[in-house]
């Protein structure tokens, strides 16, 4: 009963971005993706939601081939919910919300009761029901996060994506999001995977870690066992401790880098 | 009145359009058409009464004879000359307008317009090959340069798609370039053509301008239906047109085959101008200023838009082409120069309003 990524191999044109990259995520169970800049989590969640065809490699659900699927099924079974960036700002919330009913609908696009059910379920668990009808160039930054978070709710999938849904937001907001997606994750029984940049919230909110590097999972498992000093050296270059909190999570703490010369160069004047 | 709402700027109607308002919206849409179809009829080189006007309709709806005392040739001028040309005209300025938000709804840019894809560069190049290939016969040659001019605007579009396929996909930006690059090939091909022979150039310059001079009904039922199809398709349009506002991507993601909707809606719309264009030649602005003020008006959602940008659109057109007639009479401008001179000045005045 899981999400099963097996011997991905996806990129744009001739580069490769993701190499071999195989996890399996569980019906319950919150899954962060974590690592630098490119080393291919959006990539992850774009062959998942059928935004991007892989190379080579399988994705199944339950024995669903994921990457055949026509995009009204996929999007039955996967919802993403992606960054807040430039959302049309005249549509209102419940408008945007309504929309994650896509896959049910059919091109006229009218809601049935159940859909509207659905809609209001999704604005009750995000607490949007008071900011039902305001426009979305009318709302913040974490008020417009929560409206996707609804949206991809409203789908009613069991399989749930985040890109980088923290992103931007401050630090009561990113506590709320991910806190609703760990409870929703369990209540809902959904397989949750997000990219997360933050390694204090992914420790604090995933089940599960996958460090990615250069394309490559280089660990997964619990993040007390996958965020070491060693591990964050790896992958990021940077010098950390780790400390262990109350609960046995750890935490990343950012050590003070030495001054370290700069290697000679040789530079020529500007003229 | 502006709402600013996070340093973004909304326009006048910034709260969702209810039920009611759209009812309202579309019943002052109707009003105005009405009103605008009745001057359309009425006024002319020959004035017709609105009473004797509206008595000849009635009687020709109920299929009763004329009445005794209202001049045959009015019967004449009002159901074989301004009914089907006020028919025409309605057709054009609708299609114009819903293609319009059509086109700015795939695009999700509020500049772009039905001839974005080559239509317009397509018929003009479609009507001057029969034009030329027509030889210096002077007559009109029937419904073989408008039958030119759709062909011609279908075959551009057909083939601006094709050039942009990407891996499968045609991405917008990629048709944005082949639209822009076959339509200058067009208007290139066109212009030679033209300078070909004095002939072809003075007639070809009159039928972009102008489109075709025929007169009855045989070029309302030449459209008719495509432009039902395509309406049909277009306005039935608008849930798929919302989920696109979000971007590719997260349309599919949402369900939507954001490929075949696109192709579908920029299909059918390509069609109602294919079809407008052919006998009304390339008429400007009626496709970028009518969706753009319903838009600031009442709202970006695309179930409403399109029907409110068809009716605006034929309102707008109506009353140009009635400027057209009766501004310089007895001579006749082409509406396209109407359309110009107060499309381009009332927009600007409407962005005016917008920005305070």
């Amino acid at each position: 009963m899981s999400l099963q990524i097996r011997d991905v191999v996806a990129g744009y044109g001739k580069q490769e971005i993701l190499r071999h990259v195989s996890l399996e995520v569980a019906r319950g169970e919150v899954v962060a993706l974590a690592g630098p800049n490119g080393a291919g989590k959006s990539t992850l969640v774009r062959v998942i939601s059928g935004v991007l065809r892989p190379q080579r490699g399988a994705v199944q659900w339950e024995g669903t081939d994921l990457l055949h699927l026509p995009p009204r099924e996929r999007a039955r079974l996967v919802a993403v919910v992606p960054q807040a960036h430039h959302l049309p700002p005249m549509f209102t919330v419940r408008q945007a919300v309504a929309l994650g009913r896509t896959a049910y609908l059919s091109w006229l696009g009218a809601l049935g009761e159940s859909d509207r059910a659905a809609v209001e379920r999704a604005l009750a668990q995000t607490d949007l029901l008071s900011l039902a009808e305001r426009p979305l160039g009318h709302l913040s930054g974490g008020e417009q996060q929560r409206v996707l978070l609804a949206r991809a709710l409203a789908q009613e999938t069991p399989i749930l994506l985040l890109d980088e849904p923290t992103a931007h937001l401050d630090l009561r907001h990113q506590a709320n999001i991910l806190g609703l997606v760990r409870r929703l994750s369990r209540a809902r029984r959904m397989a949750v995977l997000m990219v997360v940049h933050d390694l204090n919230l992914a420790s604090r909110f995933a089940d599960r870690l996958a460090l990615f590097a250069e394309g490559q999972i280089v660990r997964v498992g619990p993040p007390a066992e996958v965020l070491t000093a060693e591990a964050v050296w790896q992958v990021y270059g940077t010098p950390v401790e780790i400390w262990r909190n109350g609960d046995g999570r750890p935490v990343v703490y950012l050590k003070p880098t030495p001054a370290v010369p700069e290697p000679a160069e040789k530079t020529h004047d500007p003229i | 009145m502006l709402v600013q709402g996070r340093g973004k700027a909304l326009p006048l109607q910034c709260f969702p359009m209810h039920f009611s308002s759209f009812k309202r919206a579309l019943f002052l849409n109707l009003g105005v058409l009405a009103c605008a179809m009745a001057l359309s009829v009425a006024v002319g080189s020959v004035s017709i009464p609105l009473r004797d006007l509206a008595r000849l309709l009635w009687s020709g709806v109920r299929g009763t004879a004329l009445p005794a005392d209202v001049p045959a040739f009015m019967a004449v001028i009002v159901f074989k000359l301004r009914l089907p040309h006020t028919a025409l005209v309605l057709l054009t300025g609708a299609a114009l307008g819903s293609s319009g938000a059509a086109y700015q709804g795939v695009f999700r840019n509020p500049l772009a317009d039905p001839y974005l894809l080559g239509v317009a560069s397509g018929a003009g190049l479609g009507a001057v090959v029969a034009i030329a290939l027509q030889g210096e016969s002077l007559t009109a040659g029937g419904f073989l340069i408008p039958g030119a001019a759709f062909v011609g605007a279908l075959l551009t579009v057909a083939l601006v798609y094709a050039l942009a396929r990407v891996d499968g996909y045609v991405p917008t930006s990629t048709l944005i370039l082949a639209g822009v690059a076959l339509g200058a090939l067009a208007s290139a091909l066109t212009s030679f053509l033209m300078l070909q022979s004095q002939g072809t150039l003075q007639r070809a310059i009159v039928y972009l301008l102008g489109g075709a001079p025929l007169t009855g009904w045989k070029p309302v039922v030449a459209i008719l239906p495509y432009w039902l199809v395509g309406e049909a398709i277009l306005l039935t349009s608008g849930h798929a047109l919302n989920v696109l506002q979000f971007g590719e991507d997260q349309a599919r993601q949402l369900g939507l085959n954001a490929g075949q909707a696109k192709l579908l809606v920029l299909g059918a719309a390509s069609l109602v101008t294919a079809a407008a264009v052919a006998f009304a030649g390339i008429i400007g602005f009626v496709g970028l200023v009518v969706p753009h003020i319903a838009r600031l008006l009442w709202g970006e959602d695309y179930r409403r838009l399109i029907p409110l940008s068809l009716l605006g659109g034929a309102s707008v057109l109506l009353l140009s082409d009635l400027l057209a007639r009766t501004l310089l009479a007895p001579r006749t401008l082409p509406v396209g120069i109407v359309t110009a001179l107060f499309g381009a000045p009332f927009f600007l005045w409407v962005l005016q309003r917008a920005k305070k």
